[in-house]
């Protein structure tokens, strides 16, 4: 498996695509948002949330980061992820058929608490799917402030601890494949939710 | 008649409307200021405008499979600028322009760009001349990217070269004759 090489514009490229899906799925109907396909598994609108609360801690640590980071006059170049983190992300991409490899067990406060029977309107829907729009446009906004930073001179802690350590673009890079991994569940999810219809 | 409509004059030439049109087409248009290394379009957004560029460059650009920049053009001081295709379809971009320098721009949207069409004919002749022009340029492109060696691109492109691009970091120039830039600099110092 090759490196995990960051580049902001990619970066920006993967965001606006996965915003442009989520739009989408505001066009969905509320049945097909809370309705989960096995007992154990999230419904779309929980994997949304969970998408939400995993940037959550992140956004104010990289605002902080990018506040110390020096400017610099060129746009950063491409890079390689270092150390545990770009082991993680490596693991994180899905297979080309779709397939999510290595399974992990949430973190509790990652796991989206809703109760999915009191969610009776659009409404509520659009209330979390626009929380996830806002996330998103904020990692963009870090994308668009950090290609003109030296973002090699920072590193902070991940959402897990001191063991897994970002710079500004690789904490991007582990967040925007955090959610690609996500939003393929959401794709697996719908699909076979029209299977099950037919 | 001021700069702007001056630019705007030129740059649509051979466009000729009676004055009460000339002052509709000119009043539609916005003027703005961007600082340089600027994102007036990435891709996966939808292109919302159609610009002429009063001054600065900027260059358009695709993000390949590797994450590697491809420049596919450049629009400097008095040509049209925008995604072009993004903006007749209102898809998303496949392409980044970004300004390469500190840009301002005159921009319109799509909206206005189709009245034109429908309503004054004199538009369906510039159109004509405009998409003709484009397309005789895309296909020659195409024809020297993939018939021509690497010192045969670079000499017809230093001998074509609008003198703004002089100006801009090699390595975009070096990306769109699609060379490294290493060959381009050992190319330009040869050329010396």
């Amino acid at each position: 498996m090759g490196k995990v090489i960051i580049q902001a514009e990619n970066q920006l490229k993967r965001i606006n695509e996965l915003a442009n899906r989520i739009k989408e799925t505001r066009e969905l109907p509320l049945e097909k948002l809370i309705q989960r396909p096995k007992e154990k598994s999230w419904c779309v609108l929980e994997v949304i949330k969970h998408m939400s609360l995993g940037q959550d801690p992140y956004n104010p640590k990289i605002d902080k980061a990018l506040s110390y980071l020096p400017s610099s006059e060129e746009v950063m170049n491409s890079i390689p992820a270092k150390g545990m983190g770009a082991l993680m992300m490596k693991q994180f991409v899905p297979t080309e058929s779709g397939k999510i490899k290595l399974k992990m067990k949430t973190f509790r406060r990652f796991q989206p608490v809703m109760d999915l029977s009191s969610i009776n309107n659009k409404e509520a829907v659009h209330t979390i799917i626009d929380e996830f729009l806002q996330h998103l446009q904020k990692l963009h906004t870090f994308v668009e402030d950090y290609r003109l930073k030296k973002v090699e001179q920072k590193r902070f802690n991940s959402a897990i601890g001191a063991m897994v350590r970002f710079n500004v673009a690789e904490a991007c890079e582990f967040i925007i494949r955090h959610n690609e991994r996500h939003l393929q569940q959401i794709e697996n999810t719908l699909n076979t939710l029209d299977s099950s219809e037919r | 008649m001021n700069k702007n409509t001056s630019i705007l004059q030129k740059a649509f030439q051979p466009l000729q409307l009676d004055a009460e049109k000339h002052h509709l087409f000119f009043e539609q248009w916005e003027e703005i200021e961007v600082p340089r290394h600027s994102f007036l379009t990435e891709a996966g957004s939808t292109e919302r405008w159609f610009y002429v560029v009063l001054e600065g460059i900027q260059t358009i650009y695709i993000i390949d499979q590797k994450g590697d920049q491809k420049v596919i053009g450049f629009s400097f001081d008095g040509s049209f600028s925008g995604v072009y295709d993004s903006f007749v379809q209102q898809k998303p971009s496949a392409y980044f322009l970004e300004t390469l320098t500190p840009s301002r721009l005159l921009r319109i949207g799509l909206n206005h760009y189709n009245s034109w069409f429908e309503n004054y004919p004199e538009f369906e002749r510039w159109g004509r001349i405009v998409h003709l022009e484009l397309l005789v340029g895309r296909v020659q492109r195409e024809v020297e990217l993939t018939t021509s060696t690497a010192k045969e691109r670079f000499e017809s492109f230093v001998n074509r070269c609008p003198e703004p691009l002089k100006t801009i970091p090699q390595k975009y120039l070096a990306s769109y004759l699609n060379m490294t830039p290493e060959t381009y600099s050992r190319m330009r110092k040869n050329r010396m």
